[in-house]
């Protein structure tokens, strides 16, 4: 049994941490001991192994016979933004607060989209019946420009017929079939029957204005919108193309091509989060998408829309955790300079950022390592005004935000003159050139270093965590479970790192501080929000880290400018890109035997130069992407129905 | 009270509101979700303390209720237990002192461990929130866990959920599940669980729940018939959606496809249920607050979920309900205290014993926390039913995932249980065991609400109930 003190420094992450000090102090009498019994529980503390799926695959991996994998997978449930999107390009009006009381998405890998952990509650089925409502009342309030047919009263049923078509197919995603039509229509007439009955009740002033016809419809848009074939990305596949048996991991079951239309909502939420708009529905009408060309060619065209970029946005403020700069809340005795009104800057701040980096840098390298920002008056007033050591003037501070912005970003004289006549103020953001060596790629965006701080001081475990779980996909284990801990006092005459180097110096915490702490270290420049800092407690800074158990960067290092490099070119972190962008576009955890296609995804990237939309392509050319999984149970079960004919 | 200041705020504001009352409403549940805020300026406490009328039941036959009540990042037990040996209650620990009016109907534990939590892959908050009211052990899954192995969710139906299915079919909602700021949506954001791997999201915005509860309140019969009419026919044919596309779809896709419809049926039986016996008692005023989920308001949202939550009860509304104040792990800074609280809750759990600087504030927040089950108690307490109090006829279930945050110690967790069940349980004791799995404590509740279950949980884990606990 080790004992062990704990200092108060921890993380808010998911893995609780562990800060270790060797000595006991005298004064400390009251220790608390604790032992948690699990004699068979193995010693966690070494490094956790990399996952095979970030190193390229060996002889034994058999890729010939493991190629174009398709693993299973849940059908997929609409997020809340995926909701909101649909029914904002089904209805072509956006309701606001439409979604705002769904529950929200559990998350798994850090996204809200993954199949398994989408639940359906109790709740969930009420929201989705008062969020139907609310846009049944939007198509019978716009009935004249949403129907491709007016009727002149309610028993012109052939017209109600043709909104029923129009309008399923686009709630629906694919064409309506006959028997649907018809039980749409009876539910239609149930409506209308119903607003008559309820004409002539007694009470009739009381229930507002009843008009049969509206009835009718509000039913049918109302049920369309609680139907599965609305809420669900619903894949039936068609041809059966291949099957396997339980061998090379492989799990059992048949392989089916994906119908046309099934094909055009998988790219249409892949890349807009939301259905596919009128063009991609006629391209798979006319049978387009199950050709590459075809594919690819809606895929362009998609790309260019501004829907892509939002689309877009959603995997990477969910991956690099931007979602939760919005919500980053500082102590505001610790920091009285710091307004939650900064998030927004922030946020803005990074989101121009990437989509630089995947519009037009196109080279996923300068999200690690490029010092182009993007930045207005405000944001650069609180850039400027500097962490501690930093002589800054409060006069001359809110005399001119160029001057400000010059004195954090060290623009030479003629950036500064550019700078000058351009930065704005309010809202509109421009692109800049920050300095270098005090400021390149993403981890020294102010939104990110506030972030994976606390609210009150400094956290170089979080920031290596931060870098460790999102961006060398090597997440930590929690502490050994036969730990004995003892907590200290934090010493306020220490800096940051000096106190969290007391983690190296015991056996049992070093095994995973060493994993984060130095990582955390190479950013002690930049304070908990975000500012450049000369001094820490009035002392000088250290930022020297160190980078181990990685597969290609280990190392000591020196501030965020190295880090950001060695960051850039590590091939466990391009491939940690490849990763999650798979998770994200499956909506799952990629499975074993899918270690042979996300190489060869790989391989496209990085032959591309880590092109984001190269990758992105090679995704959606790859079979699977076609392609569905069916538990091999069900065809027979299936083959009996139909046989029946049922 | 430490949150003096927070409370005369809140008291003003309350008061600012406008105080048109309306005492006779019919509690609906599932209301038009528009509108719901005209001309229900209702005073939040109004009538509370008065008798309030079951739904559709004789006060002779007052219905069992179960609430759930969940704090973060353990306690400080030393502080939270009595200073006697165990037997009747006679003081309590300085943590608990607020619950001093109720100590005859409240039993304290000692030695009752999370033994599931001991078990499984996952961090220590992760297991204990996965294990609170299931007695499960944590599953394998998605999210990163302890030697090579990764953690899922929760393992089990929780107790709530179970019970909710006995006591749950005459009230509009089966259970309701309410949070105070629960902002992450991860294993150790949940305590609630339909089933392994099934987590139940809480709703942490008073606005929300009052919406849900009652909204449409003041409605005309034929405008609720007519809604009902008008839903149901659309459920109808959603569900004959449902029926046709599960049988072309795998497995997987159909036992998803079938939650989702189970989840439809009950809602047509709660709309079936809300029309036909709409309840006859006081509401709630609607809470008007900005922002939910920022710190400033953690106070005064806690306050209004237990307020609605005892309507919800007291109106027959629901037997059934958990609070859960955060998430493990909480990292809120309780910015309405006075004075001034220095670190987030998270950070002071961990301070070590003799961090002079943390260990008040730790216990100022733990303190709170027992100020808020307190005042959950006394408004319960404050409501007569048949010959005792809505209180007397609950079981109140307060537990935490971890006992200690500067240890994670999973072991003697500060379980508070108040109420009898409507007699079923012996009140006013200060238990102490040995380190038993908690499995025993989360059983003899089950059985007290007259389910004849003789495991819960993981098996391995259970060895019958706590006969002291029941009469």
């Amino acid at each position: 049994m080790k004992l062990i003190k704990l200092l108060a420094l921890f993380t808010a992450y998911g893995t609780a941490f562990w800060a270790c000090e060797s000595d006991l102090k005298p004064e400390l009498t009251n220790t608390v001991t604790l032992s948690v019994p699990q004699e068979d529980a193995p010693n966690t503390t070494s490094a956790p192994s990399v996952s095979p799926m970030l190193r390229p695959p060996s002889d034994e991996d058999q890729c010939e016979s493991k190629l174009n994998y398709v693993a299973p997978n849940v059908i997929r449930r609409l997020t809340r933004s995926e909701y909101r999107n649909t029914a904002r390009d089904l209805l072509g009006v956006e309701l606001a607060e439409l979604v705002d009381t769904f529950p929200p998405e559990e998350e798994v890998n850090g996204f809200d989209n993954q199949s398994k952990s989408l639940q359906v509650s109790a709740l969930h089925v009420e929201e989705f019946m008062q969020a139907s409502e609310k846009l049944a009342q939007v198509v019978v309030e716009n009935f004249d420009e949403i129907s491709p047919c007016v009727p002149m009263n309610e028993q012109a049923e052939s017209c109600i017929e043709a909104f029923i078509r129009d309008f399923g197919f686009k709630a629906w995603r694919r064409p309506i079939v006959a028997d649907e039509v018809e039980q749409m229509l009876s539910l239609y007439r149930q409506g209308v029957a119903g607003a008559k009955e309820d004409l002539a009740h007694p009470q009739a002033h009381l229930l507002g204005p009843i008009d049969p016809m509206s009835d009718g419809i509000s039913l049918i848009a109302s049920a369309f919108l609680q139907s599965p074939y609305f809420l669900y990305r619903v894949e039936l596949g068609s041809e059966i193309i291949d099957s396997y048996n339980d061998q090379d991991e492989r799990v059992a079951g048949t392989v089916k091509v994906l119908s046309d239309y099934e094909i055009a909502s998988r790219l249409s939420y892949l890349l807009w989060r939301s259905m596919p708009d009128q063009t991609l529905f006629e391209a798979a009408r006319n049978g387009e998408l199950s050709s590459e060309a075809g594919l690819m060619a809606q895929a362009e065209r998609m790309l260019l829309d501004p829907k892509s970029a939002d689309g877009l946005w959603s995997f990477f403020e969910q991956w690099l955790a931007f979602d939760e700069i919005k919500d980053i809340s500082k102590d505001p005795y610790v920091f009285p300079e710091y307004s939650e009104d900064l998030n927004h800057l922030f946020e803005t701040e990074v989101r121009l950022f990437v989509e630089d980096v995947v519009f037009t840098q196109g080279d996923m390298r300068a999200l690690f390592q490029s010092s182009q920002s993007f930045m207005n008056a405000e944001l650069a007033r609180h850039y400027a005004r500097g962490g501690e050591g930093a002589k800054v003037s409060e006069d001359r501070l809110d005399e001119s935000a160029e001057w400000a912005f010059n004195q954090d970003l060290s623009l030479d004289d003629e950036a500064l003159r550019n700078a000058r006549s351009s930065l704005p103020n309010g809202e509109s953001f421009i692109k800049i050139e920050l300095n270098p060596q005090r400021r390149s790629g993403l981890l020294t965006r102010g939104g990110v270093l506030a972030l994976t701080t606390k609210p009150n001081m400094g956290d170089p475990v979080h920031r290596g965590i931060y870098i460790r779980e999102r961006l060398l996909c090597t997440p930590l284990p929690p502490p050994p479970p036969d730990i004995v801990v003892v907590a200290p006092d934090p010493d306020p005459s220490l800096t940051t790192r000096e106190q969290f180097k007391i983690h190296s110096s015991e056996p049992a915490c070093e095994g995973c501080h060493k994993l984060v702490d130095p990582l955390g270290f190479g950013l002690e420049r930049f304070d908990p929000v975000g500012r450049f800092r000369e001094l820490e407690n009035g002392q000088e800074i250290n930022d020297q880290g160190e980078v181990v158990s990685t597969l290609d960067i280990d190392g000591t290092f020196h501030g965020s400018q190295e880090l950001g490099e060695r960051l850039a070119n590590s091939e466990q972190v391009q491939r940690c890109v490849v990763l999650n962008l798979m998770r994200y576009a499956q909506g799952r955890s990629e499975s074993a035997p899918e270690i042979c296609d996300i190489d060869q995804l790989y391989g496209k990237y990085s032959s591309a130069n880590y092109d984001f939309l190269t990758l992105l392509r090679a995704i959606i050319r790859s079979p699977s992407f076609s392609r569905l999984h069916f538990d091999k149970e069900d065809v027979s079960l299936n083959t009996a129905l139909s046989e029946q004919g049922q | 009270m430490s949150d003096q200041k927070y409370l005369n705020k809140f008291e003003r504001a309350r008061q600012a509101q406008t105080l048109s009352r309306r005492s006779m409403l019919r509690a609906l549940g599932v209301g038009s979700g528009l509108g719901m805020l005209n001309g229900l300026g209702l005073p939040l406490f109004s009538g509370l303390p008065k008798a309030l009328a079951q739904a559709g039941m004789s006060e002779q036959s007052a219905p069992q209720r179960l609430i759930l009540f969940y704090t973060p990042n353990g306690t400080k037990k030393e502080l939270w237990r009595p200073s006697h040996e165990p037997g009747a209650i006679q003081n309590l620990g300085p943590i608990l002192n607020a619950l001093e009016p109720f100590k005859e109907k409240i039993c304290l534990f000692d030695g009752v461990d999370l033994k599931a939590a001991l078990e499984g892959p996952g961090g220590p908050h992760q297991r204990g929130m996965a294990s609170l009211f299931s007695g499960a052990v944590i599953t394998e899954g998605d999210f990163v866990g302890g030697d090579g192995r990764k953690a899922g969710w929760g393992g089990g139906i929780t107790l709530d959920q179970l019970i909710a299915q006995h006591i749950g079919n005459e009230t509009p909602f089966r259970s309701l599940e309410l949070g105070v700021r629960v902002i992450e949506n991860m294993p150790r954001g949940r305590i609630s669980y339909a089933g392994a791997n099934m987590p139940l999201p809480p709703v942490s915005d008073p606005l929300q729940v009052y919406t849900r509860l009652f909204s449409g309140a003041s409605e005309p019969d034929a405008l609720i018939q007519r809604r009902l009419r008008r839903r149901q026919s659309v459920l109808d044919t959603v569900l004959g959606d449902f029926r046709k596309l599960e049988q072309k779809l795998d497995s997987r896709d159909r036992a998803k496809l079938q939650q989702h419809a189970q989840s439809l049926r009950e809602l047509e039986r709660r709309l079936a249920i809300s029309n036909g016996q709409g309840g006859v008692c006081d509401t709630p005023t609607a809470p008007m607050l900005s922002d939910v989920m920022s710190e400033d308001s953690f106070g005064a949202v806690a306050r209004q979920q237990i307020d609605l939550m005892v309507s919800a009860l007291s109106c027959g509304q629901t037997n059934v309900a958990s609070l859960q104040c955060s998430t493990a792990v909480n990292a809120c800074r309780f910015s309405f205290l006075e004075p001034r609280v220095s670190h987030e809750g998270h950070s002071l759990s961990h301070a070590g014993d003799s961090n002079q600087g943390m260990q008040p504030d730790w216990e100022r927040n733990l303190t709170w926390y027992a100020e808020q089950f307190a005042y959950l108690l006394a408004k319960l307490d404050s409501i007569p039913e048949g010959d005792g109090t809505l209180l007397d006829n609950t079981a109140v279930l307060w537990g935490n995932e971890i006992s200690r945050g500067n240890t994670h110690d999973l072991t003697d967790i500060p379980f508070v249980l108040a109420g009898s069940a409507g007699g079923k349980l012996r009140s006013g004791q200060y238990l102490r065991y040995p380190g038993i799995a908690h499995n025993q404590l989360l059983l003899s509740l089950i059985q007290a609400f007259g389910i004849e279950m003789s495991e819960f949980g993981a098996s391995h884990l259970n060895n019958g109930t706590l006969s002291e606990l029941l009469v």
